[in-house]
C-alpha cells in the first residue's frame, strides 16, 4: 500500500483512539442471537387453515340461504298446460273438460271477446286490437 | 494475527478477542481506503464506526468462500459509495456536481498535506466516476491485484483492467492540462 500519510494528514494519535472507540462496538451493539426455532408446521400453516375454512363457510350459507329462495318459487308447469291455461275462453272455462280433443289452434266455443279478452290480457297493444278486429 | 487464526477464535466462542484483532489489523487500511474516495477526515471517521459496525454484525454469516479482507473491503467499498451516492443528491439539490463538491473538499481540507502535484492528481480522482474512482484507488493506493479488486467489487478482471486504463488515461489528460497552465 502506498503511503497515503504523506498526502493526508491525521490528528495526533488518532488511530489508537480510532482502535479503543472501534473495539467498544460489541458491547454497543450486541443482539440476542437466538438459536435458529423450528416453527412448526401446523403454525406456519393455520393462517391458510383459517382462510380456507372461512371460504367454505361463506359457500355453503351463501347455498343455502340462495337454496331457500329458489324453493319457494312457483312450479315450474308444463309447456302444454301453459297453452291450455292461455287459450282458456273467458266466456266459457269449462270448455276444456270437452270430451272432444283440444286443438290448440282452435277452440270451440270461442267466440270473438274471448280473443279480445285473450289479447288483453297477453299484452297486446289497443292499437294492434282495434286493427286485427277490422281485419 | 492471520485471517485464519482469527477466524479460528471467533468460532471458538472468543468474538470480542476476534474483533479486536480485526480492528488491529484493519482499522488503518480501510481508514485509507475509505478517505481516498470520500476525501473528508471528518466523514472517513463517521464511516469507519458504520464499517465496523456492519463487520460485527455480518460476522456471523461470514462463510469463508471469499478471501477474508476482500470481503472487508467490499463492506468498506459498499459503505463508502452508498455515502458518495447520497452526497450526489445532495450536491444537486444545491446545484453542484459531486465531483466539483469533492474536488472543493480537497482545496479546503485542513488534513492535506501533499504537494501542488499530489493536490492536483488527488483533484482529478475525485473527478472519476465513483465506481472507476474505487477500482483506481485500490489499485493505485492499495495496490490491490486485479484479482483482488475483481471479489471485491464482483466485477471481471478484464473489464477492471478497462476501467483503470480509462481512469489512468482521463487522469494524464487533466493533470497535463493543469499543469501546462
Amino acid at each position: 500500500m502506498k503511503e497515503m500519510n504523506n498526502i493526508y494528514k491525521v490528528p495526533d494519535g488518532y488511530f489508537d483512539s480510532l482502535q479503543k472507540r472501534l473495539e467498544a462496538i460489541p458491547s454497543q451493539h450486541t443482539e440476542v442471537r437466538d438459536p435458529v426455532v423450528a416453527v412448526p408446521l401446523w403454525t406456519k400453516v393455520r393462517p391458510y387453515v383459517a382462510l380456507a375454512a372461512c371460504m367454505l363457510m361463506a359457500f355453503f350459507v351463501g347455498n343455502f340461504f340462495l337454496g331457500r329462495n329458489q324453493a319457494s318459487a312457483p312450479a315450474e308447469f308444463g309447456l302444454q298446460d301453459y297453452y291450455m291455461a292461455d287459450l282458456i275462453p273467458v266466456t266459457n272455462p269449462y270448455a276444456i273438460y270437452d270430451d272432444a280433443p283440444m286443438d290448440l289452434y282452435t277452440i270451440e266455443g270461442s267466440s270473438e271477446e274471448d280473443v279480445v279478452q285473450y289479447l288483453i290480457s297477453s299484452g297486446t297493444s289497443v292499437d294492434y286490437i282495434a286493427y286485427l278486429l277490422n281485419q | 494475527m492471520t485471517d485464519k487464526e482469527i477466524l479460528e477464535l471467533y468460532h471458538s466462542g472468543q468474538q470480542q478477542r476476534a474483533f479486536n484483532e480485526i480492528v488491529k489489523n484493519y482499522s488503518e487500511r480501510l481508514y485509507w481506503h475509505v478517505r481516498s474516495l470520500v476525501c473528508s477526515h471528518e466523514d472517513t471517521d463517521d464511516l469507519l464506526q458504520d464499517i465496523f459496525v456492519k463487520v460485527w454484525t455480518a460476522l456471523p454469516s461470514f462463510r469463508g468462500d471469499a478471501q477474508f479482507f476482500t470481503w472487508l473491503y467490499r463492506i468498506a467499498t459498499n459503505v463508502a459509495l452508498n455515502f458518495l451516492n447520497k452526497q450526489k443528491v445532495r450536491s444537486a439539490l444545491s446545484f453542484e456536481s459531486l465531483s466539483d463538491s469533492l474536488e472543493r473538499k480537497v482545496d479546503e481540507d485542513p488534513w492535506f498535506n501533499g504537494n501542488e502535484v499530489e493536490l492536483e492528481l488527488s483533484k482529478a480522482i475525485q473527478k472519476l466516476p465513483q465506481k472507476q474512482k474505487a477500482v483506481f484507488c485500490m489499485r493505485y493506493y492499495q495496490e490491490l491485484s486485479y484479482e483482488e479488486i475483481s471479489e471485491i467489487m464482483g466485477t471481471s478482471v478484464g473489464a477492471l483492467k478497462a476501467s483503470y486504463h480509462f481512469a489512468y488515461e482521463k487522469i494524464k489528460k487533466e493533470l497535463k492540462e493543469k499543469m501546462s497552465v
